[in-house]
């Protein structure tokens, strides 16, 4: 019996791999479906540029950039642990350890055809055009058009249907 | 008249001979089957054999029986240990049973106990290797069922409980760990979530199976994560995580029952900390996050 008994006390492992980071990156491309950048920003890379840190979601970012295209456009994936305002993106996700950050982020962004994403309470009415809300367990996000409209990109009124409104 | 009636006194003499005659051949034969049994000449042990236990001079000695148990176990020891049908073991049982219900004294009892406990452990160990080397579970429970219903032939009164948990245990840690690898194996995955749920039967407690189970559920909820393409619109998003959510909260049942009993299990605190970080429960998983720093788990 011994023989079954040292299997039977091996336990299985739990797996690291992050969900959450992966419907987060999926989310990412599925914005890049509802709004139009200006022309200026669909030349070159499509930049997708997250502030702050979460190693699994870069990950999970890159992978998604080596299999996806935004039109014609290659993704980029860029990160730095504070914001940088020279880094010209088409998408600024500001992760929840650098939400103090959004205000100036929104401000220096203005009218420069950038989607900024937050996930933060509040920070939609601070600036973010999307913010990522969890609501029973389940990662949904906040969206505002005024928001969108001033970081000068062309919206489609059919997110509307899928986020939940501010304003 | 008087010439028929010394005919037929003959004829019943005769008769009598013959019978008394033809006894003593039998036991002659069942001296002679022992003999070749001895002489490790088995198959012909087997043919003497074979007519003792028909005759009704030889059939209710429980010597017979047992004999012939013995000579079908050299020639089933043969060919025969590794398989799970066979005809021998089956005759090997059914003459011990004879010999059994026809009151052995206690050498030839002690006799029937040592080869039934022999042939229950030959199933146990194809068991073993039918789960181990085969992956043939069905099989393998089947050669399991049987080692305990001839265990209990030779030792009346077994509480399997302990051994079914460690059988059904160690068939669960096996699928399962075929079902982690391999998450399109769902055959394995069901065979894992059967056995242990077995465990649980049993022993609804049991550590092992509870964190395993719960783990099979968690791990199964990430390779749904895993499987969701990067271009899925809204909708498939969403259905993915209804089901990330279901499974991730069976897998929170399981494992927090081996926590409320033990708070310092490093496997139950480990997994609870994924379950909640899944189940983007920010305040538990902060907890569990600390509790995993207090015991030394690595996480991230």
């Amino acid at each position: 019996m011994l023989f079954f008994c040292v299997i039977s006390l091996r336990f299985q492992q739990p797996s690291n791999y992050d969900t959450n980071s992966k419907f987060k990156a999926v989310f990412l491309y599925n914005f890049t479906r509802y709004f139009e950048w200006s022309d200026k920003k669909k030349v070159g890379n499509f930049v997708i540029y997250i502030v702050g840190k979460n190693e699994n979601l870069i990950s999970e970012l890159k992978t998604l950039a080596s299999k996806k295209k935004v039109g014609n456009q290659d993704i980029e994936i860029k990160n730095s642990y504070s914001f940088d305002a020279s880094i010209n993106a088409n998408i600024v996700y500001l992760l929840s350890d650098i939400s103090k950050s959004l205000a100036d982020v929104t401000s220096k962004n203005k009218a420069k055809s950038t989607l900024v994403v937050a996930e933060s309470p509040n920070a939609c009415k601070a600036g973010s055009s999307i913010n990522f809300v969890v609501i029973e367990n389940k990662l949904k996000f906040e969206y505002s058009k005024n928001n969108a409209v001033k970081a000068g990109l062309k919206t489609n009124d059919d997110i509307k249907a899928l986020a939940i409104n501010i304003e | 008249m008087s010439k028929w009636r010394t005919i037929i006194k003959t004829f019943m003499y005769s008769i009598l001979m013959l019978c008394y005659v033809n006894g003593f051949a039998q036991n002659d034969r069942l001296n002679r089957a022992q003999q070749l049994l001895q002489s490790k000449n088995a198959d012909l042990a087997k043919l003497a054999i074979d007519s003792v236990i028909v005759n009704p001079e030889t059939k209710g000695d429980f010597v017979s029986w047992t004999t012939r148990a013995y000579i079908y176990f050299e020639i089933y020891k043969r060919s025969d240990k590794l398989k799970l049908y066979s005809p021998l073991r089956d005759t090997i049982i059914s003459s011990l049973k004879i010999s059994n219900s026809l009151k052995p004294d206690e050498t030839f009892a002690t006799n029937n106990k040592k080869l039934i406990s022999n042939i229950s452990a030959g199933y146990f160990n194809l068991s073993k290797v039918l789960l181990m080397d085969s992956l043939n579970y069905k099989n393998s429970l089947m050669a399991y069922n049987k080692f305990k219903e001839n265990f209990i032939l030779a030792e009346p009164g077994t509480n399997f409980n302990a051994r079914d948990i460690e059988y059904y245990l160690a068939a669960g840690s096996l699928y399962s760990d075929i079902f982690n690898k391999d998450n399109k194996n769902t055959s394995a995955q069901e065979i894992a979530k059967l056995t242990l749920m077995k465990v649980l039967d049993i022993q609804p407690e049991n550590p092992s199976a509870n964190i395993n189970l719960g783990i099979m559920y968690y791990n199964q909820a990430v390779n749904l994560g895993k499987g969701l393409d990067y271009g899925a619109d809204f909708s498939q998003i969403d259905v993915v995580q209804e089901n990330i959510i279901k499974l991730a909260k069976q897998a929170e049942q399981f494992i927090i029952k081996v926590y409320k009993v033990d708070n310092k299990n490093v496997k139950a605190v480990e997994a609870l900390h994924s379950i909640y970080k899944m189940l983007n429960d920010k305040a538990k998983e902060e907890e569990f996050k600390k509790k995993c720093k207090e015991l030394n788990i690595k996480i991230d």
